[in-house]
């Protein structure tokens, strides 16, 4: 059987939540100054870490958070965050009910299992902390969000490291394609945690100096938070995801494959899902981490596929939000459109000889780009890339 | 949804054999459990563990050598499957994977948390392995799948969602196969955490309507076409109360069961709340089903027990020559709720 043709499934709403700030407003004009949404780690000690930095979501989340729902301000963060996005994409489509909720994260509820396990290693009774311990299930903070807009869609989260955010936009089209769903309601959400913190920093991976993706000098990642959330439905008018891509790299669980293999094949599927040639592509957004493995394995994979078009990384100026990282620059990616304009790649000083890539350098660039590729890739040789659409009309 | 299965492996407390299994399931065997050791200065749990000597793939790929328990579970079903559907190198590579999970690997999570609590820095052996989707990578390197791998986390729902969501991926043509897994592994804080939230059993003789924790896994490989076929009509629902799922477990089923009368029902229920919720339903629902309960056997795995009873539906309905259809529901117990049917007849899409 041929596949079946992609069409496109229209983005009627979003909202965004992200170390720029929480909003959409506050995000496409924190992309368009090349604002630096890094800062000191407020959330838990970091004292003896490579890293001391993050992308923080403003400390006024739960505030604001509590002026949607009061009872959110029990909530986890992570829960606070979807519920500030759920509620920017609900009011740019009130009448979309979903019929099925598909979010990517890679830590979920984190910070309630470190609290339990906390407990129980410091001989305490555990019957409180075992009760906050639901919230630990990454749907949970999807659901209580939802509750407070009435929603009983069932909810899928789909964890693929730091390619959820994407594969949950991609999973929500592929579900919208074939029948399964009609309005799916879909994204990504992340929270800092003091163990997915400690864990890059056991790796090596996070850097004590700036995130400088695609820099000759780049040492390493910054992590990051937020939350994005989409309304999808099948449909073929304004903002739309045209194609999506994914392939599983097998070569190491942590490294991708030097070659850029897995990327590669991940754009390429996405560009033949929306029946698109390379050339027609005006923007990538890169994960573009920083790393060095990771940057040198995603330009050889964009060399072979576009190797003229230009390319960013948001993440000098986010963080990397791992799950909720392709939700996100999703969003940006149609900021990016509507607001005319390609986001900067932060702290870019040297190209590095091997990847003549056309990096928009540290501003802003002007340009009225209609189609971009945005890429995600994670542990476990995850990679997924979305093509997203605005209309020349 | 629909979608055939062509093939299955299974790894339990019972071993891999699935007549076997089949079999001990409709006697209503008792299960032998263990006693989980805590290093929390707790009560130990009761465990049903799957035999080490059944993991025949543990040592059949070097990247496996480091990884988590789970992670040998789900390759373990995942090879199983493969060999029973008999799949080529060519067929696999149409074959996208996806992998359901409610904890994920737990105990590398838990052991790598432990070392940052105790001396600020934990190994970077242990934590790419704490990624919910570690074990679907380790199968897709063990069978050579290079495409679509999906890793969905969440309650037993999340085990139904798979198969819904792999026959999607069937529809829109992208794939000839899916490979549906699931696999749970025990570790001793996930045995306090159920345990303190009532879900299975405390202590062995206990009189409790709970059953044991148990590890294992489960494995599908659907295809377009075939026999025994599953049918997902209707995504399922979230939930907010136990009052709230009864509702949304009778509009799931007045649904689904608009147009079927399924003679058997492989039910999730083991007397607790939530499994209570669907055997009220049932009880109003299909008052005259053969009910079996997979979990009074194999203990209860959460997203692996969903996909568990897929495959004791999908031998059920075999059993049934004259055919017929058999309802799968899943009560998760955080939030989620989802039913499968399975029928015998190969319908025209």
């Amino acid at each position: 059987m041929s596949p079946l043709p992609f069409p496109k499934v229209r983005v009627s709403s979003f909202g965004c939540v992200s170390p720029l700030g929480v909003g959409r407003q506050a995000n496409r004009e924190g992309l368009r100054a090349g604002r630096n949404g890094i800062s000191p780690v407020r959330l838990f000690p970091v004292t003896g870490r490579r890293s001391q930095t993050a992308g923080q979501v403003t400390e006024e989340l739960g505030a604001l958070a509590h002026s949607i729902a009061p009872r959110s301000r029990h909530w986890s963060r992570g829960a606070q965050m979807v519920l500030l996005a759920m509620e920017e994409a609900r009011q740019g489509r009130p009448d979309f009910i979903p019929d099925c909720v598909v979010m990517g994260t890679t830590s979920g509820g984190m910070p309630l299992g470190e609290d339990f396990f906390r407990t129980l290693a410091a001989g305490q009774p555990s019957h409180a902390a075992t009760r906050r311990l639901l919230g630990y299930s990454p749907q949970q903070p999807v659901q209580q969000a939802m509750r407070v807009f009435h929603w009983d869609a069932p909810v899928q989260i789909v964890s693929a490291a730091c390619a959820s955010g994407t594969n949950a936009l991609g999973i929500a089209c592929q579900l919208i394609r074939s029948g399964a769903a009609r309005r799916v309601l879909a994204g990504g959400y992340d929270a800092l945690a003091e163990f997915v913190f400690a864990g890059f920093d056991s790796l090596r991976a996070s850097t004590a100096e700036k995130c400088r993706p695609f820099d000759a000098d780049r040492t390493g990642l910054v992590l990051g938070e937020g939350a994005a959330v989409f309304c999808l439905e099948a449909g073929n008018e304004g903002l739309a995801i045209s194609g999506y891509g994914s392939a599983v790299d097998t070569h190491h669980l942590t490294q991708p494959h030097p070659s850029g293999a897995g990327p590669l094949a991940a754009m390429r599927q996405a560009l033949a899902s929306a029946n698109l040639e390379p050339e027609a592509i005006d923007y990538i957004n890169a994960h573009g981490t920083g790393t060095p493995f990771n940057d040198a394995s995603e330009a050889r994979g964009i060399l072979q596929i576009c190797p003229r078009t230009p390319v960013s990384s948001t993440k000098g100026m986010t963080g990397h939000s791992l799950g909720a990282a392709g939700a996100i620059e999703a969003a940006f990616c149609c900021e990016a459109m509507e607001g005319q304009f390609l986001p900067p790649n932060l702290n870019f000083t040297r190209t590095e000889k091997e990847f003549p890539l056309d990096i928009v350098a540290n501003t802003a660039r002007p340009a009225r780009p209609h189609r971009i590729l945005s890429n995600s890739f994670g542990f476990g040789g995850a990679n997924a890339t979305l093509v997203l659409e605005l209309p020349e009309s | 949804m629909k979608a055939s299965i062509i093939g299955m492996g299974w790894v339990t407390p019972l071993g891999r054999d699935l007549d076997a299994v089949w079999q001990a399931i409709q006697d209503e065997r008792q299960p032998i459990p263990v006693s989980q050791s805590s290093s929390f200065g707790a009560s130990l749990c009761p465990v049903l563990r799957v035999p080490d000597e059944d993991l025949v793939e543990a040592e059949a790929l070097p990247r496996l050598r480091r990884s988590s328990r789970i992670s040998h579970l789900a390759v373990t079903a995942a090879s199983d499957a493969i060999a029973s559907a008999g799949l080529t190198a060519d067929q696999l590579a149409r074959t996208a994977l996806v992998f359901a999970t409610s904890d994920g690997g737990i105990a590398y999570t838990r052991r790598f948390y432990a070392e940052v609590v105790k001396s600020d820095s934990g190994s970077p052996l242990l934590f790419p392995e704490t990624v919910y989707n570690a074990p679907t990578s380790h199968i897709a390197a063990r069978l050579g799948l290079g495409g679509e791998a999906i890793t969905l986390a969440g309650d037993a729902a999340s085990g139904l969602a798979a198969v819904r969501l792999g026959g999607a991926l069937l529809t829109t043509g992208e794939v000839d196969h899916c490979l549906i897994v699931s696999a749970q592994e025990m570790d001793e804080i996930t045995c306090l955490a159920y345990r303190n939230l009532g879900l299975i059993r405390a202590e062995i003789g206990e009189e409790s309507p709970a059953v044991y924790f148990a590890e294992g896994a489960a494995a599908l490989v659907l295809a377009r076409n075939g026999s025994p076929l599953i049918e997902s009509p209707h995504p399922g629902f979230s939930y907010t109360s136990e009052a709230h799922a009864a509702r949304q477990m009778e509009r799931l089923l007045d649904s689904i069961l608009a147009s079927r009368r399924p003679r058997v029902v492989i039910s999730g229920q083991s007397g607790i709340s939530p499994d209570a919720i669907e055997q009220a339903s049932l009880h109003r629902l299909l008052p005259d089903a053969v009910l079996h309960t997979p979990k009074k056997t194999l203990g209860e795995s959460m997203a692996n027990s969903a996909l568990q009873h897929v495959i004791a539906g999908a031998l059920a309905l075999r059993d049934h020559k004259s055919g017929g259809e058999v309802l799968v529901p899943a009560v998760g117990f955080n939030g989620q709720i989802a039913a499968l049917i399975l029928t015998g007849s190969v319908s025209e899409e």
